[in-house]
């Protein structure tokens, strides 16, 4: 089942810390979003692989933006 | 030799070595620990000039420092021209999407009025127990424009025990934070408010601004620059001018104001017992402010099904944005998915609109 | 000490009242201005 990470709050992408193709973990760190200054990491909902990856480094982003895509496993 | 006698080194006293610590000491936490440098390190540089004597740097009429001081503080150009840059570097997105916020920026102030009354009871005048209560709201160039309106002698005290506090709120509050809320509270997720259209954010200076000054005409100077930034800020169409407001213009009234400020702290005027009722007091202040935004926002909760996460009230605090985002570290460590940092803003700014109001009160009953 | 008293009264009233006020303004904003989609939107 393909799961959606959103944006859980509007920023800047900081950090994209995962890979097309990597197998994550529920709670696994996948994206940093920068905002206020403040760096805000973006956890994994579930266990499975990142089959989509929607953002790079620098892009700016709105609450509930699709970030990446899991399969979950 | 009359090159002797003009040595400033001959007239220095105890009192102006150690006011020159104070300003190492200031200049030391901005350089390494990065505490509220843009004004602490001009601060603490004036202080270390203002004490090397002979140098009629704050001489009446003819010093340098006195003429920035004089024009720029006394004549209360520079904190409202600091307030337009404020204007024009705040978004007041999170208050429009949840505009029962604005009442925990208003719970906040509650500090300023408690530390007000116990001033006054501690024998502070009433304009010196009101400077002192203002530090409460956490917000400098309000603190430093209510001193100058009300109590000169108080500037300094208060303005660095003002700007000192707010970069200590990431200690000061969480533990205050922590006592005044269970984990169940602080794990509240809160509900995204609508979306705010830029017609909405066009309006609002607007609105704003008029409705606060036919209520508090006293608040003015402030709140008149402060909306006038945000709208060059949202009309999108006087970039220049929004540019020059939130950079070149801050950056050079900030300089002034640093400099003056740290310079009104000559030995005579800081080193009394005064000065450490001061800093207790505001302190005090501070903690009260946190407290009362999250009781409010505990109270507010007994009354509504869409939770709000009572950390939230502490933003109030108007130490914008340091409070939010020790909001959001306090929120996060009870629940790393909790993303409460743009709810947070939300009290934030109000409480910077709020502070502005009671200042603007305290002027208006006492002058 | 009265003095002191009606300043406490008066100040966190005021200060609840005015934002009162702007709460309710914020609201008719939201209501004359908010929601349809803004054109100019960047």
């Amino acid at each position: 089942m393909a799961t959606e990470v959103l944006v859980p709050l509007a920023g800047n992408i900081w950090l994209v810390l995962v890979n097309v193709g990597d197998e994550v973990e529920e709670d696994d760190e996948l994206v940093v979003i920068e905002a206020l200054k403040m760096e805000n990491p973006v956890y994994a909902p579930c266990d499975g692989t990142v089959s989509e990856i929607r953002v790079k480094k620098g892009d700016v982003v709105e609450d509930d933006d699709v970030l990446m895509i899991i399969e979950e496993s | 030799m009359v090159f002797f006698e003009n040595m400033g080194l001959l007239a220095l006293t105890p009192g102006m070595v150690f006011m020159w610590v104070i300003g190492f000491v200031l200049i030391y936490l901005a350089i390494t620990r990065q505490y509220e440098p843009l004004l602490l390190l001009p601060i603490g540089f004036g202080i270390i000039i203002t004490n090397l004597p002979l140098s009629y740097l704050m001489e009446p009429g003819e010093g340098l420092i006195w003429r920035f001081y004089h024009y720029g503080i006394e004549w209360e150009i520079i904190p409202p021209l600091i307030f337009l840059g404020l204007g024009a570097l705040t978004d007041f997105s999170a208050l429009l999407s949840q505009p029962r916020l604005i009442f925990l920026g208003a719970a906040a102030q509650v500090g300023v009025y408690v530390t007000f009354f116990i001033a006054y009871a501690m024998g502070f005048s009433l304009e010196e127990a009101a400077t002192i209560g203002i530090i409460g709201g956490a917000d400098g160039p309000t603190t430093i424009y209510l001193s100058a309106r009300l109590a000169p002698q108080l500037l300094g005290a208060c303005a660095v025990a003002a700007y000192s506090y707010m970069a200590l709120v990431p200690i000061i509050m969480p533990p205050i934070m922590k006592l005044l809320t269970t984990d169940e509270e602080r794990k509240i997720r809160m509900k995204k408010g609508r979306k705010v259209t830029s017609r909405e954010k066009v309006f609002f200076p607007l609105i704003a601004a008029m409705v606060i000054i036919l209520l508090v005409p006293a608040s003015a100077p402030l709140i008149a620059m402060f909306m006038m930034g945000n709208l060059f800020r949202e009309s999108k169409v006087v970039e220049r001018l929004n540019e020059t407001a939130q950079n070149s213009l801050m950056n050079i009234v900030t300089i002034f104001l640093g400099v003056s400020v740290g310079a009104t702290m000559n030995a005579e005027n800081f080193l009394r017992k005064e000065v450490i009722f001061i800093f207790f007091l505001g302190l005090f202040a501070f903690m009260i402010s946190t407290a009362s935004g999250i009781l409010l926002a505990k109270f507010m909760n007994l009354f509504t099904s869409n939770k709000i996460n009572p950390l939230v009230g502490a933003a109030g605090v108007s130490a914008v944005p340091m409070a939010a985002r020790v909001v959001q570290k306090v929120g996060a460590a009870a629940d790393k998915r909790n993303y409460l940092l743009m709810f947070a803003m939300g009290p934030n700014i109000a409480g910077v609109i709020g502070t502005v109001i009671a200042a603007g009160i305290f002027i208006s009953i006492l002058k | 000490m009265q003095a002191a008293f009606e300043i406490f009264v008066n100040g966190i009233s005021g200060v609840f009242i005015g934002l009162s006020v702007l709460y309710a303004a914020i609201k008719l904003n939201k209501l004359l201005a908010g929601r349809e989609a803004d054109k100019k939107e960047q």
